[in-house]
């Protein structure tokens, strides 16, 4: 029987497996929208995630239709927001599937 | 955005312009912008319609109009689904077109920068779940299933 592994080493391990997630800085959007305001063609009102965009919202999305988690695909909470809103649309007109 | 049948599409382009606009038409909105934004076959069926035309319209209307607009759409036998979205300001083709390519191309130097977004090669990291799993066992967390079906 394998030796039982103490509550600490078990915590230790899980911030391992967790630190790969943690450690990649700001997502890839947020750091598009910094870009683009440092070369100063930052659209008003920011970088905009929308319905029409299919292919960022297949790309980010499983085979079944489901949104990635944000620990799986990176975003920011905003974005995160963003996306969700703009598949539940693209659902809605019949662009993206509700399931698989 | 307005999804119109395609079935009737076929026959009459023009008729189903003049037909969407003339919902506008009923509840006084001003058009600024429309036109055609694509044809496509649809995710999933739509009062027996796999096929549809999408018209893309930028308008400025009252408030209190919406729900009209909403129910003369539902009347209608060709508007399949119709998605109203209130905006600041109406963007130019332009802009819509340089914003929808920032976004593309932030997608694609996530993935080139660092990898990001496991659901590339996500499947590592299900994987490494499971091996530090400890003998408790951790119900829930991330699912490997798409990962396998982006390569």
């Amino acid at each position: 029987m394998p030796k039982k592994k103490s509550r600490i080493a078990l915590a230790r391990a899980r911030q391992r497996r967790y630190k790969k997630f943690v450690d990649r800085g700001p997502c890839r959007f947020t750091r598009k929208e910094a870009a683009l305001r440092k070369a100063e063609q930052l659209p008003a009102g920011g970088l905009l995630i929308s319905y029409k965009d299919l292919n960022t919202l297949e790309r980010l999305c499983s085979q079944q239709g489901k949104l990635f988690s944000r620990k799986r695909s990176g975003n920011s909470a905003s974005f995160q927001r963003q996306l969700k809103n703009a598949v539940k649309q693209a659902r809605y007109l019949g662009l993206l599937p509700f399931v698989g | 955005m307005f999804l119109v049948a395609n079935k009737e599409a076929r026959k009459t382009h023009d008729y189903l312009e003049e037909h969407v606009k003339s919902l506008l038409d009923k509840v006084g909105a001003r058009p600024s912008r429309f036109g055609k934004w694509e044809q496509r076959t649809l995710a999933y069926e739509i009062k027996g319609q796999r096929e549809g035309i999408f018209y893309l319209c930028y308008f400025e209307v009252d408030p209190k109009q919406i729900a009209a607009l909403k129910r003369e759409a539902a009347l209608s036998e060709l508007v399949l689904r119709m998605l109203v979205l209130a905006l600041d300001r109406i963007p130019t083709e332009d802009e819509e077109r340089r914003r929808a390519a920032s976004v593309e191309e932030a997608l694609r130097e996530g993935e080139e920068v660092r990898g990001e977004g496991g659901f590339e090669g996500g499947g590592g990291g299900g994987g490494d779940r499971r091996r530090g799993r400890g003998p408790r066992g951790e119900s829930g967390g991330i699912e490997p299933s798409g990962a396998g079906a982006m390569s």
